[in-house]
C-alpha cells in the first residue's frame, strides 16, 4: 500500500511534446522519496498533476488510499507543499503569511509560532517578507507546507536559493519531521549528491519518463549488472574463443575484451584458467561505479 | 458556512497595507475635500447655501457629478485589477489552489472582499460629503447648519445607482484580471471602455456600453432608448453575465498555477 500513487500519468502541454509518459510514482508511506531528474525532465509538471494544479489528461493519482478526481479537498486538508518557488504575500510579515493559511487550514494557532521557530525565522518580527532573502523566503514557504502538520509533504526543488549550511539544515529539518512525526515526503531535485544523503526511496524521471524507481540499493544492484570487466591479453583472439566456449558473452573493442561483471570467484576461475591456457593478462579493470555514474547513466540513456 | 468565512478571513488580510487601501481613502475623501475647500475659500457664499432648502441635494449632487463622471470608475477599475490580482504578483496561486478549499468560495470571496472595499469607499464618499456641507457651520459664527430636512431616502436611492452601475466594471475587470497575469492588460482595457464609453455618451445607443452607467445617471435619460424599461437593468444584467462568464474561465482552466 503507497501513500501516494500514480497510474499512467501522462501529460502535453502542446500536442507534438509529449512531457510526460505513463508515470507510475509508487511513494510508501513513511518514506523520504526523492524525485530526480534533470532540468525539463517533468518533475515539477508531476507534482502539479499530483496536486491538481494541472488538470489531468491521462491516467490517475491516488493519495491516502484516495482518488484526487473525487476527494480533492480531504486529501489537501493533509498535504503540504511547495512547488517551484515560494508562494508567499510579499507585503504581509512571516507571522501574516502563517496567520492567513492558519484561517484557511483551521488548525491550531500555536503552530504559527512553532513552525516559525522550527525554520528559524521566530526573530524576523514586522519585517515584511519583500525584505527577506532568498534564504529566509524559502523557509518560509517550508513553515507554510508544515503549518497545518500535514501527512504528506511535496516539496518541489525546496534547497533552491539556499547556502551550504541553509541546505544542511534543511536535510535535517526534513529527515527529523520525517523520523520524529512521520511525516511521508516526496521531494523533488536535480541533484543527486542532495537527495542520496536524505532519501530512503528514489524515482528517476528523465525525458518524461520513469527510468527507475526503488530503494537505493536496488538502484545500486541494477548498475551493477549493467557492469562490466575489460580485459586485455596478449591474445585476444584466442581469450575470447576460449571464453565463448564457457558461454560468457564477450564483446571485443579494439585491444579490449569486455565482459559482464562477474562473481570475484569466476573472474579469480577465468583468469587462472586463462593463464593455463599459455594467455597473458596485462590488465583486468572492473571500473567502480558510483552512484553519480548510475544516475547519469540513467539519464543518458536515450 | 465555515470554509467561506475562513477564506473570506484570509482574503480580508491580504488587502493589508496595499494600494487598494489608499484608492478606496484617497477616492472616497478627495471630491468631498476639494469642495470642502472651495466653500471655505467662498466663504461669503455660505450662509445663503445653507439657508437654501435645496443645499444638501445641491452639494450632494455637485460631489456625485465629479465622482460619478470620473473618479468612481477610475477607482473601480484600479481597486478591482489590484484585489484580483494579488495572487498573480505575489506567485501564490499554486499556494492557494493546493488549500483544501472549493474553487467557488475562493473566487466567492475575492468576488466579496472587493464589492466589500467598494461599500467601504461609499460609506466614506458619503461621510465626508455631509462633512463637506456641515462643516463650515462649525467653522464660522455667522454660519448656521443647513435647515432643510436631511434627504436620507434621496441619499440612499442614489447611493444605489451608483453601486449598481459599477458592478458592470467590477465583474468584467475581475473576469480581465483572472484570465490574464499581465497587470496592464486589465488595467488598459478598463481605461479604454471607460473613455470608449465617454464618447459614447452622445451616442443614440451609449445605454448599452458597459462602463457608461454612473456618467448616464446625469443624461437625464431612465428609460432603455425609446422603450418603457428602467436602464437600471442593464448593469445588473451585465454584472450577471460577466461574473458567470469570469467563473466558468476560472473553474476551467487548465493550468491553476
Ligand atoms: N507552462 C508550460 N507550457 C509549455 N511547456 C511547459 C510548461 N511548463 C513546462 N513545460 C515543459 O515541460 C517540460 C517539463 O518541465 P518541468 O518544469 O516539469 O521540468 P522539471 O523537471 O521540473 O525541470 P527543472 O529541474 O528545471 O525544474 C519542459 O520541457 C518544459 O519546457
Ligand atoms: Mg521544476
Amino acid at each position: 500500500m503507497y501513500l501516494l500513487e500514480t497510474e499512467g500519468l501522462s501529460y502535453q502541454f502542446r500536442k507534438e511534446e509529449t512531457v510526460l509518459n505513463n508515470i507510475q510514482l509508487q511513494v510508501p508511506e513513511g518514506s523520504i522519496y526523492g524525485f530526480l531528474g534533470p532540468n525539463g525532465a517533468g518533475k515539477t509538471t508531476t507534482l502539479k498533476l499530483v496536486l491538481g494544479l494541472l488538470r489531468k489528461q491521462k491516467g490517475r493519482v491516488r493519495i491516502f488510499g484516495k482518488d484526487l478526481d473525487f476527494d480533492r479537498l480531504s486529501i489537501l486538508q493533509q498535504t503540504g507543499s511547495l512547488i517551484e518557488s515560494p508562494s508567499l504575500y510579499l507585503h504581509l510579515t512571516a507571522r501574516e503569511n502563517l496567520l492567513l493559511y492558519q484561517r484557511i487550514y483551521q488548525c491550531n494557532p500555536n503552530r504559527i509560532s512553532y513552525v516559525l521557530e522550527l525554520t528559524g525565522l521566530s526573530h524576523t518580527g514586522n519585517k515584511r517578507c519583500s525584505s527577506f532573502s532568498l534564504g529566509m523566503n524559502q523557509r518560509l514557504a517550508i513553515a507554510v507546507a508544515l503549518l497545518h502538520n500535514p501527512r504528506l509533504l511535496i516539496l518541489d526543488e525546496p534547497t533552491n536559493g539556499l547556502d551550504p549550511s541553509g541546505i544542511i539544515e534543511m536535510r535535517e529539518l526534513l529527515r527529523s519531521i520525517n523520523r520524529n512525526m512521520g511525516i511521508t515526503i516526496l521531494i523533488s531535485s536535480h541533484l543527486l549528491s542532495e537527495i542520496e544523503k536524505l532519501a530512503t526511496h528514489t524515482g528517476i524521471i528523465n525525458n518524461g519518463s520513469l527510468v527507475f524507481q526503488g530503494t537505493f540499493s536496488q538502484l545500486m544492484q541494477q548498475q551493477q549488472a549493467a557492469c562490466s570487466l575489460f580485459y586485455k591479453t596478449s591474445d585476444n583472439l584466442a581469450a575470447q574463443t576460449f571464453l565463448r566456449q564457457r558461454n560468457i558473452v564477450v564483446d571485443m573493442d579494439q585491444d579490449t575484451l569486455i565482459l559482464p561483471l562477474l562473481p570475484r570467484e569466476e573472474i579469480a576461475r577465468i583468469n587462472r584458467e586463462l593463464m593455463k591456457e599459455g594467455i597473458d593478462l596485462f590488465q583486468v579493470h572492473a571500473p567502480e561505479t558510483s552512484l553519480e555514474q548510475t544516475f547519469m547513466n540513467l539519464i543518458n540513456q536515450n | 458556512m465555515k470554509l467561506l468565512t475562513a477564506s473570506l478571513q484570509a482574503e480580508w488580510m491580504k488587502t493589508k497595507r496595499s494600494a487598494a487601501w489608499w484608492l478606496v481613502i484617497t477616492g472616497g475623501l478627495l471630491i468631498p475635500v476639494i469642495l470642502l475647500i472651495g466653500r471655505f475659500y467662498n466663504h461669503e457664499l455660505i450662509p445663503a447655501e445653507n439657508a437654501a432648502p435645496i443645499v444638501w441635494t445641491k452639494f450632494y449632487s455637485r460631489a456625485w457629478n465629479y465622482m460619478g463622471n470620473l473618479l468612481l470608475p477610475m477607482g473601480v477599475i484600479l481597486v478591482t485589477s489590484l484585489v484580483a490580482q494579488v495572487e498573480v504578483r505575489n506567485n501564490t496561486w499554486k499556494q492557494l489552489h493546493t488549500a483544501p478549499l472549493p474553487y467557488s468560495i475562493i473566487f466567492l470571496s475575492k468576488l466579496t472582499v472587493i464589492l466589500s472595499l467598494l461599500l467601504l469607499g461609499f460609506v466614506l464618499f458619503n461621510l465626508a460629503t455631509f462633512g463637506m456641507i456641515t462643516l463650515p457651520a462649525v467653522f464660522y459664527q455667522d454660519v448656521f447648519f443647513p435647515k432643510a430636512p436631511f434627504p436620507f431616502k434621496g441619499m440612499l436611492l442614489g447611493n444605489a445607482k451608483f453601486f449598481l452601475d459599477m458592478l458592470p466594471i467590477v465583474a468584467f475587470q475581475f473576469l480581465l484580471s483572472l484570465q490574464f497575469r499581465n497587470f496592464l492588460i486589465p488595467i488598459g482595457a478598463g481605461f479604454g471602455l471607460y473613455v470608449a464609453s465617454m464618447i459614447g455618451m452622445n451616442w443614440k445607443y451609449g445605454y448599452i456600453l458597459p462602463y457608461i452607467y454612473s456618467s448616464y445617471e446625469f443624461s437625464g435619460k431612465s428609460t432603455i432608448g425609446a422603450t418603457q424599461f428602467n436602464f437600471h437593468w442593464l448593469p445588473a444584467i451585465y454584472c450577471l453575465l460577466f461574473t458567470g462568464i469570469s467563473y466558468i474561465i476560472y473553474l476551467t482552466k487548465a493550468d491553476k498555477t
